[in-house]
């Protein structure tokens, strides 16, 4: 269930757009961070909210990755995968961070404070490799740098 | 008119034509999947791209608006080229090795090794082998070779829902099931989930159809170019050697359908793109239905008399000279015929002729059509037809539509794309609740009272009509002059018996919500022109008549020029028009019951079924059907008759239009039109104007007969409200009411629900669904084994709980087998009654 706070958000989002559809985007995104992910459960409930058939809502949050379908953990490392990041040295940075971690990709550690995904490009290919950590950048990466940042959090 | 040149051909189209219709029209063949006429134009699977002069690339035909002036060239060596790519990007996706194998050719001929490439992959293993559109265009585009290499996904194949396997491996995105799930049907259980490689057709959370409000109407496998939807029934069947055209009796929209003939069989059937009702559509019934049924394991084949005791074998002749032996000895009041409602026109018009020419009796009924209906034959309001929904503002919805009529829900999604307002009123919470703009869920039998209380909403227009909609004043004086001008008088009495009537009732103790009420109100006179649907057990209740009444004047309020009765049979229209003419009167169904019971009746001609397991008290029992019953027990002769497929006739449908059925295949044995046997049988009994040799024959004495359609003239009806001490709420003894949702889930005797499997599993039967809290306080747990009793009968059940109905209410589906409801209700025709549910000791 959405917080009474979460849900006042959304009824006003709607309100303001004449057609309902295209709220869908960001009502998604306030149930997200409501929630932490989109359970089947929580885009129902979202779908009756809006009036929309729940399908719609599926079919918009399986297309973007940025919509968690599962739990996450604290901190959501997005590793870029595309090409440029991948010249620069992606798979090696996954590769690592997979083993730093213990688990694969799209798993979350049993403490539930990571879990590693790997994306689509994020537009910031001039400063490859690169991963977005919750809603934070950051760029031109190597091993060290991981390690350094993974210290800080 | 716009003209434009493709392939140096003029042609001319009207404006806001794509490029591809205007192809077609000028007989130039374009290549295209994902491409459809009824739905909206996609560009999803780009072949059908073109080049035109002086745009950039290549765009597609379909999705592109002609110009005047455009030069389109469809068939240049690029345009060809690209397309095969197109294609073979497609096929790297779909299992093709036979598509483009070299030596195709000859395996056409041998089909001698299927097995050369592994069976997932091969066309021969597929249900769609050569009716495959992605086949034509491999043949159309000369594709020999796939450059790519290809990628089996590897998907589970479904196969746990209803009528249809799901192989998403054959799929090729073209997203047509998606379009007319949405578009067309808007049931909205289909789309495409993930993205790139990864996309796939799915209903939401990947949940079964079953779980995502799926209708089963079939429309997505109609749809499928490929193999990736097949019907299970007809998977294996190959092509169809025929299409023969016919109606659907299956309920009373008559839908056009073409069914698919291979050899004697009917294999399958695809609903007629060019209905005029259906508009290539079919619902679960209609596409299903009459692939099983037609050719099932239970029909009856030769005739059987009962001779010593036992029914033995016969030839026609001699089942004929026996019946019109022995009924030479019941003639008059001792003889009753009852019909089905799913025979044709002409066949209830020679019913009706028999039993006053040759029995000289008038007891003649169809089975199930309610006594009062047949007495109010033109007052059953009824304008309009169902192709002039669409054009309605609002609707107001008395009925289960979806799994009634599911047909008629493709024109209402049309009226609400075009915004219009759905005021739905129903027991239950049905599927379309989920859409409507206003549910008012009743309890059954108080329909009349809302509708009296819309009806007074609306004659408090003055209040009602807020000043800043957008409803002109010339708008309000013209609401006003019609009622002053046609209808002052009866305007004034029925403002006073709506006073009347609505005086001293407790509304609050109905529990209906009165905004949902006002908002009703409001929506029906703001959204006028109003449809009106109503189903058929609206009136089939205590209070029927006076229901009909209602509607009718509120339909006269609203000058609504749509009001729709929705019959369940498929010829109950037909019944009512073509035999309610009797010079002597008539009998309704249960009055024949009575009369057996009684004694009078000795004899009974039973044409689909009657109710009961036992004998009734008859010296005399016909039963005449194409299927097999328990009641061949102990019937003294049994006739097998043809279905709607081996025999030519008319059915009318809701709106009063007469359809032709066509004779599609041999009758199955020796199967014989009912209206054959009965003209054998009068003239055996030595009645004169029985010697039809055709249809036509009959037709043409119809014609000249008194039997004519009227619609009943346009008159406020004073409702006789005086006595309104109705008293809402049952008897203690029998605190529930059991609504018997009659939605024509079978054909005369035979119930689709107990001999289909997958009509089962979409509702059972055997099944009275209750409310959780009427459970609880019975003790009773989901599943359960319960007696429903009434004070005409009792019969055993399974409860199962369900939020959809109210607490007090219960129901179960209308069926003639075993542990029928409609041995609780008297008269037999009414759908509603008082129970009490109990444990089963």
């Amino acid at each position: 269930m959405l917080t009474s706070g979460a849900r006042e958000k959304v009824e006003k989002l709607i309100a303001c757009h004449p057609k309902k559809e295209a709220a869908l985007l960001r009502v998604l995104h306030i149930v997200q961070q409501d929630q932490g992910y989109l359970s089947p459960e929580t885009i129902a409930s979202v779908a009756d909210l809006m009036g929309m058939p729940a399908i719609k809502l599926y079919e918009v949050a399986t297309f973007y990755t940025l919509y968690n379908k599962k739990p996450v953990g604290k901190y959501l490392i997005q590793v870029c995968a595309n090409l440029s990041c991948s010249l620069m040295g992606a798979d090696n940075l996954i590769r690592y961070l997979k083993d730093r971690l213990g688990v694969q990709v799209g798993e979350t550690t049993p403490d539930n404070k990571f879990t590693l995904v790997t994306v689509q490009c994020l537009g910031s290919c001039g400063t490859a490799p690169m991963m977005q950590i919750n809603d934070q950048y950051y760029e031109k990466l190597d091993e060290a740098r991981i390690e350094q940042i993974l210290a800080s959090l | 008119m716009i003209e434009l040149t493709i392939d140096g051909q003029r042609v001319k189209v009207a404006e806001g034509s794509t490029v591809l219709e205007a192809s077609r029209k000028a007989n130039i063949y374009l290549p295209t999947l994902c491409y459809h006429p009824s739905l909206t134009p996609w560009g999803g699977c780009r072949l059908c791209v073109v080049e035109i002069e002086g745009m950039k690339g290549y765009p597609t035909a379909c999705t592109t608006p002609v110009t005047n002036g455009m030069k389109v060239n469809t068939r240049t060596e690029e345009v060809q080229e690209l397309r095969r790519q197109v294609l073979e990007l497609i096929l790297s996706e779909h299992p093709c090795v036979c598509l483009i194998c070299e030596r195709g050719e000859e395996c056409e001929k041998y089909q001698d090794c299927i097995r050369k490439s592994s069976l997932v992959t091969g066309c021969k293993f597929c249900p769609k082998d050569k009716r495959c559109e992605l086949q034509d265009m491999c043949k159309y585009l000369g594709l020999r070779e796939i450059s790519f290499p290809t990628r089996y996904r590897g998907l589970p194949v479904e196969r746990n829902d209803p009528f249809y396997d799901r192989d998403y491996n054959l799929c090729i995105l073209c997203g047509r099931c998606v379009r007319v799930c949405n578009e067309v049907r808007g049931d909205h259980v289909l789309s495409t989930i993930y993205r790139g490689s990864e996309s796939m057709v799915s209903p939401a959370f990947h949940r079964s159809h079953m779980e995502s409000y799926c209708e089963f109407c079939g429309a997505c496998v109609d749809i499928c170019p490929t193999g990736a939807l097949s019907e299970r029934a007809r998977k294996w069947e190959g092509v169809a050697d025929d299409l023969k055209a016919t109606i659907c009796p299956l309920c009373s929209i008559g839908c056009q359908i073409n069914l698919e003939i291979k050899g004697e069989r009917v294999i399958g059937v695809i609903p007629d793109p060019l209905g005029d009702i259906n508009k290539g559509q079919a619902c679960v019934k209609g596409k299903f239905a009459p692939g099983i049924i037609i050719s099932h394991k239970d029909r009856i084949q030769v005739p059987f008399i009962r001779k010593s005791g036992k029914l033995k074998e016969v030839k026609w002749d001699e089942a004929i000279d026996f019946v019109a032996n022995e009924l030479r000895r019941y003639k008059g009041r001792k003889f009753a015929l009852v019909s089905s409602p799913y025979c044709t026109d002409e066949e209830h018009y020679i019913f009706q002729k028999f039993t006053e020419r040759a029995m000289d009796s008038f007891s003649f009924s169809p089975m199930g059509v309610h006594q009062d209906i047949r007495y109010l034959g033109n007052k059953i309001p009824r304008r309009g037809s169902i192709t002039d929904i669409p054009a309605s503002k609002s609707l107001l919805i008395c009925a289960d539509v979806t799994t009634s009529h599911p047909v008629l829900g493709v024109w209402i999604k049309k009226a609400m794309d075009k915004g219009a307002k759905v005021v739905l009123i129903h027991p239950k919470k049905v599927p379309l609740s989920r859409w409507a703009d206003v549910f008012i869920q009743t309890h059954p039998s108080t329909e009349f009272f809302i509708l009296l209380h819309i009806m007074k909403s609306i004659l408090d227009d003055e209040n009602l009509i807020p000043p800043n909609l957008p409803l002109t004043k010339a708008g309000k004086g013209a609401l006003k002059r019609r009622f002053s001008e046609e209808n002052q008088g009866e305007l004034a009495k029925i403002k006073g018996s709506l006073k009347g009537s609505l005086k001293g009732l407790d509304f609050n103790s109905l529990g209906f919500d009165p905004d949902a009420l006002e908002e009703a109100a409001r929506s029906l006179v703001l959204g006028r022109p109003t449809a009106i649907l109503y189903s058929d057990a609206l009136f089939q209740q205590p209070r029927g008549e006076e229901v009909l009444y209602a509607i009718n004047n509120l339909s006269l309020l609203l000058g609504s020029e749509v009001v729709l009765p929705l019959f369940a049979e498929g010829n109950v229209a037909g019944c009512l028009f073509n035999s309610n003419k009797g010079e002597k009167g008539f009998l309704s169904y249960t009055q024949i019951m009575e009369g057996i019971q009684g004694g009078e009746i000795e004899a009974l001609y039973s044409i689909g079924g009657i109710t009961g397991h036992d004998r009734p008290p008859l010296k005399f029992l016909i039963l005449q059907d194409p299927y097999y019953s328990e009641q061949m027990d102990f019937a003294d002769a049994v006739l097998p008759a043809c279905t709607f497929t081996e025999k030519d006739g008319t059915l009318t449908n809701l709106e009063g239009k007469a359809q032709r059925i066509n004779r599609a295949i041999e009758p199955l044995g020796r199967a014989k039109p009912d209206w054959w046997i009965i003209c054998e049988i009068a003239k055996r009994l030595g009645a004169r104007g029985f010697a039809f040799n055709s249809i036509e024959e009959i037709q043409e004495e119809m014609a000249l007969s008194s039997i004519h359609q009227d619609q009943g003239e346009r008159k406020f009806i004073n409702i006789n409200t005086e006595p309104l001490c109705y008293k809402i709420g049952n008897p203690p003894d029998y605190p529930l009411t059991l609504m018997i949702e009659s939605d024509s889930y079978h054909y005369r005797s035979f119930s689709l629900r107990h001999r289909i499997k997958g009509y089962r599993v979409l509702r059972d039967p055997g099944v009275i669904e209750m409310n959780p809290q009427d459970m609880m306080s019975r003790d009773i747990t989901d599943g359960e084994e319960v007696d429903v009793i009434s004070p005409h009968g009792r019969i055993k059940a399974r409860a199962m709980a369900t939020e959809k109905i109210k607490a007090g209410t219960t129901s179960m589906v209308f069926h003639l087998s075993h542990n029928s409801p409609v041995l609780l209700v008297r008269p037999y025709e009414q759908k509603l009654c008082a129970v009490r549910v109990e444990k089963h000791v």
